[in-house]
């Protein structure tokens, strides 16, 4: 059992550390969140029977996790808001200075984005899932993945306009 | 993807912190394992989404069915019923087919033209006053 689930840390876990902080933009929950998971395989391994898809099947996972914590906050709306305020770096820092403003200001954006079309926009960017497969994580229809996704784009391209203009002069 | 999206794509996520590894691993080990449930039988699993509605089911059923039962004519009153025997179905046929026939056979007929209402009294009357006057 330590045996797979190191395997399955070494494989897994930083994708699912940039989703949950993404999802939460807390560090500390994030860390709590990210525990919680591998010690929810620890002691029912018998979950992993018949997946077939790991990845997936994790995200799913933290992302319950995360949904549950914050129903316990009892705050749900407050927390988000507490989360999408604190916009902790999500990006490893660029050496050049111009593109540590547009990190800066992309970290922003993505917490001004509703949590729904954050993950989404996160999956589709940086995990690279087909709609479909976003669907099956999240538990909704590839149309609503894709419309979450659009309103997500749409928005950040719009609040990221300044810069982007920028960068494509350059 | 456009070339705003892939601009986002570029941007590298930042990694978890090393230390977590162990931290994370260490209190996984730690963590109590869980009985696996037991898989329950294939009746109770087809009744396991709403056992209480297949129960009200069940139950509405078997109080219809003792209403029927209850209902039923007792066998005393049953064989006091005349049995209806063959002969008997056969004659109300017969009948019936003759009373259908006759109904035909009154509408296939020409219908009479009515007839002159004779009043000869009057008539003659009017004649013989006419004869009169002539005279």
């Amino acid at each position: 059992m330590p045996a797979l689930l190191e395997r399955l840390y070494d494989k897994h876990a930083q994708s699912l550390f940039a989703f949950l902080l993404g999802l939460t933009r807390n560090e500390t929950d994030t860390r709590d969140l990210l525990q919680e998971v591998f010690c929810k395989l620890a002691s029912r391994p018998w979950l992993l029977d018949g997946v077939r898809d790991e990845r997936s099947f994790l995200l799913r996972l933290a992302r319950n996790a995360a949904i549950d914590l914050m129903r316990r906050s009892q705050a749900r709306e407050k927390k988000f808001d507490a989360f999408s305020g604190e916009a902790p770096r999500l990006f490893e820092e660029s050496a050049d200075p111009d593109e540590q403003n547009f990190q800066r200001a992309l970290e922003e954006a993505l917490g001004a984005l509703p949590p729904e079309q954050r993950e989404v926009a996160h999956l589709k960017l940086w995990e690279g899932a087909t709609f479909e497969r976003i669907a099956g994580i999240l538990g909704i229809s590839p149309n609503t993945a894709a419309s979450r996704y659009r309103y997500a784009i749409d928005k950040l391209r719009g609040l990221l306009r300044p810069l982007y203009e920028e960068i494509k002069t350059r | 993807m456009n070339e705003f999206e892939h601009l986002l794509q570029r941007q590298p996520l930042r990694r978890a912190p090393s230390e977590w590894r162990r931290e994370i691993l260490d209190a996984a080990r730690h963590a109590q394992p869980e009985e696996k449930p037991s898989e329950l039988p294939w009746w109770l699993a087809w009744l396991w989404p709403s056992p209480v509605a297949w129960a009200c089911v069940a139950c509405a059923w078997l109080l219809v069915i003792g209403l029927n039962i209850a209902s039923r004519p007792a066998a005393s009153e049953t064989a006091a019923l005349a049995p209806i025997s063959a002969e008997g179905i056969e004659a109300a046929l017969i009948e019936q087919r003759r009373l259908v026939q006759e109904l035909f056979r009154a509408e296939n007929e020409p219908a009479e033209p009515p007839r002159r209402r004779e009043t000869p009294g009057a008539c003659n009357g009017r004649t013989s006053q006419t004869q009169t006057a002539i005279a």
